[in-house]
């Protein structure tokens, strides 16, 4: 996917491939080349050299593998009640010991990987997919349409996500789904914002104006000349974004708006947790790891492409 | 000046307007009008044909827009289906709690969340600079709810000193049991803190790389002026609309922590009123939100104009 990005820069990203010329040799002296093709070393390599990204990169991968074998590899069924064994202190047969129902609390954090890690890439990739469409098509139409639009979009931004994923959760009702689609609504204008910064930048660019001279319609100038142009900015995005959904995504969980029980999920098991925290404080302490690692690493890794990808320090977070 | 605040007052009661009719409409689109929340789904259809036209759901959609919002501009939100009593008093009581709360969190965390920041960026790659950062790397990344949860176990389980969950009264005076308030009060400090910090490192570091910064170094000013001089005045400018996004975290925060400690503020009535679809009470909640969001913005813009000589609409 990175070295995708790379390559459709534009036309001098197709030499992204070879070696990069001494820095010698071109130092100080700002080329056309530059201008195209900033970066001559493959940014995935890059990438790799970036510790964080590379923690980060890593720990998301172990988080993806849990979320498709997690269940395979519990030790115990994670809905299994085991009434001799309630509420047990971690140990050698329940390694992060057992809840109020003797459920062994490592089967249903493993088991628990899936739904979470279906809110980080599902709502990440809805809405940054809607939010860049929004976000390229303002950029290129400018003028009334960009006005209009945006303006929607500040009016979606005063509500701070997570009241926004909510009145949206309260239409839908509570489910996976749903928190999924929730979250991609609160993304789209926040997206659409950024991108239709970078777009606004395409726009006027020569191969643009050439598209546009030769008389290509907008659907084909946006999805053929702007949208692999702003790609980086996409990427740089939706690494970003993968964090938030966590977060919001297991917020709601917490709040009771995500998935029933006794379906295994963090934020519910915390939520339950919490009434027994101070007898048995691992059935908080085993969910409330997990996400924040998996967090952690999310940010690492996007903290690492935006440094490769995007060179100007985001300053614009939002609520 | 004048045209300036016009345009800016114009543009908030635009995004207002925005804001309710969403709130609007995505209450609407619920499955099921009120009528059917309030008499069940057994009811007949006369009866619910009755109750429809005695609250006005007969009418049209933009109608009764116009008739909540010029309610809700007068306080008057209607009545709370689950509560039985006027949506009004019920939410501005609650906000006299939230507002302790995030009070208190603010004017711990702002100033705490700007020192941090700048001995940060001063400091920068240095190993006070990487402490900082890493710390709040975790702060922004460990959700509300388990920072909550951690701190019940350490303050209230592990060493028990403070109370773990937040039960008062609603209607008594927050300020009152103070006690009560320090760890949701922490939670929201912490979380926050995190945030502002970062993006006051990062001002401080690239007003650092500026061209001004070097001139006053190079002329041989004494550091302590040129940071008190020159880079604080600019790095900490743009603070003021990190604090406003602030209000926003604040937000989201307050709903989460609310329900964390049990604490009787907007944010639990929010989910209350959410869960079990009590729809007035979802609308006066949101729109008082979104609400003092939307000031919090207008006044952030407001107070960056009036400092910041370069910005002149």
């Amino acid at each position: 996917m990175i070295v995708d990005a790379t390559r459709r820069q534009g036309p001098g990203g197709a030499r992204a491939g070879i070696a990069r010329p001494a820095p010698w040799t071109t130092a100080g002296i700002p080329s056309a080349e530059d201008a195209v093709a900033p970066a001559p070393t493959p940014r995935w390599r890059r990438l790799l050299a970036t510790t964080s990204a590379t923690i980060g990169g890593v720990i998301l991968l172990v988080y993806l593998l849990l979320a498709v074998f997690g269940a395979a590899i519990a030790p115990y069924p994670p809905l299994e009640f085991h009434y001799q064994d309630t509420l047990q202190p971690p140990s050698g047969t329940f390694l992060l010991g057992t809840d109020q129902f003797g459920r062994d609390v490592l089967s249903r954090i493993l088991a628990g990987t899936r739904s979470i890690i279906l809110i980080a890439f599902g709502a990440t990739a809805l809405g940054v997919v809607g939010g860049t469409l929004v976000g390229l098509t303002a950029g290129y139409y400018g003028g009334k349409i960009d006005e209009t639009i945006m303006r929607v979009a500040d009016g979606l931004m005063s509500f701070p996500s997570l009241l926004l994923a909510l009145l949206i959760l309260t239409t839908l009702g509570s489910s996976l789904v749903n928190i999924v689609i929730g979250v991609a609504i609160t993304f789209v204008p926040r997206v659409a914002r950024i991108i239709r910064s970078v777009a606004l930048d395409i726009r006027t660019q020569p191969f643009v104006q050439a598209a546009q001279a030769r008389g290509e319609r907008a659907p084909y100038i946006i999805t053929r000349e702007m949208l692999p142009n702003a790609l980086p900015a996409i990427i740089v995005e939706s690494s970003i974004r993968v964090g938030y959904a966590i977060l919001i995504g297991a917020s709601l969980g917490f709040l009771g708006l995500g998935v029933q029980p006794p379906t295994p999920d963090w934020g519910l098991m915390i939520y339950e947790g919490r009434s027994m925290i101070q007898t048995a404080p691992w059935l908080v302490l085993g969910p409330a790891v997990a996400i924040s690692l998996l967090v952690i690493a999310a940010n690492l890794f996007a903290d690492g492409l935006s440094r490769v990808l995007d060179s100007s320090e985001r300053m614009e977070e939002l609520a | 000046m004048l045209r300036f605040l016009g345009r800016r007052f114009a543009f908030m009661a635009l995004t207002l307007v925005i804001v309710s009719i969403v709130i609007f409409a995505v209450t609407e689109l619920l499955p099921g009008d009120v009528a059917v929340m309030i008499l069940g789904s057994e009811a007949t259809d006369e009866t619910l044909a009755a109750l429809r036209t005695q609250l006005g759901l007969d009418r049209p959609a933009p109608a009764r827009y116009v008739d909540w919002l010029s309610g809700a501009a007068r306080g008057d939100f209607g009545e709370s289906l689950r509560m039985r009593t006027e949506v009004g008093p019920l939410v501005f009581e609650r906000l006299k709690n939230s507002l302790a709360l995030a009070g208190i969190a603010f004017a711990v965390g702002v100033p705490l969340a700007l020192g941090l920041g700048i001995v940060a960026g001063l400091r920068k790659d240095r190993p006070i600079d990487k402490a900082i950062t890493m710390t709040t790397l975790v702060g922004i990344s460990v959700p509300e709810f388990v920072i909550g949860s951690v701190l019940i176990i350490l303050f209230a389980s592990l060493w028990p000193i403070l109370p773990a969950t937040s039960l008062i009264d609603p209607s008594a005076n927050p300020l009152e049991s103070l006690k009560y308030l320090i760890l949701p009060a922490a939670t929201l400090v912490l979380v926050t803190l995190a945030h502002t910090a970062r993006m006051t490192r990062a001002n401080v570091v690239r007003v650092l790389r500026t061209d001004y910064v070097r001139t006053a170094i190079l002329k041989g000013m004494p550091r302590a002026r040129v940071i008190l001089r020159h880079v604080l005045p600019n790095a900490l400018l743009p603070s003021i609309t990190i604090i406003a996004i602030n209000v926003g975290w604040m937000i989201g925060g307050l709903i989460v922590v609310e329900t964390v400690f049990g604490y009787p503020g907007l944010g639990q009535l929010m989910i209350f009123a959410v869960t079990n679809r009590d729809v007035p009470l979802v609308q006066a909640v949101a729109l008082l939100v979104a609400t003092i969001y939307a000031v919090a913005n207008l006044g952030a813009d407001l107070l960056y104009a009036a400092l910041n000589p370069r910005i002149r609409y």
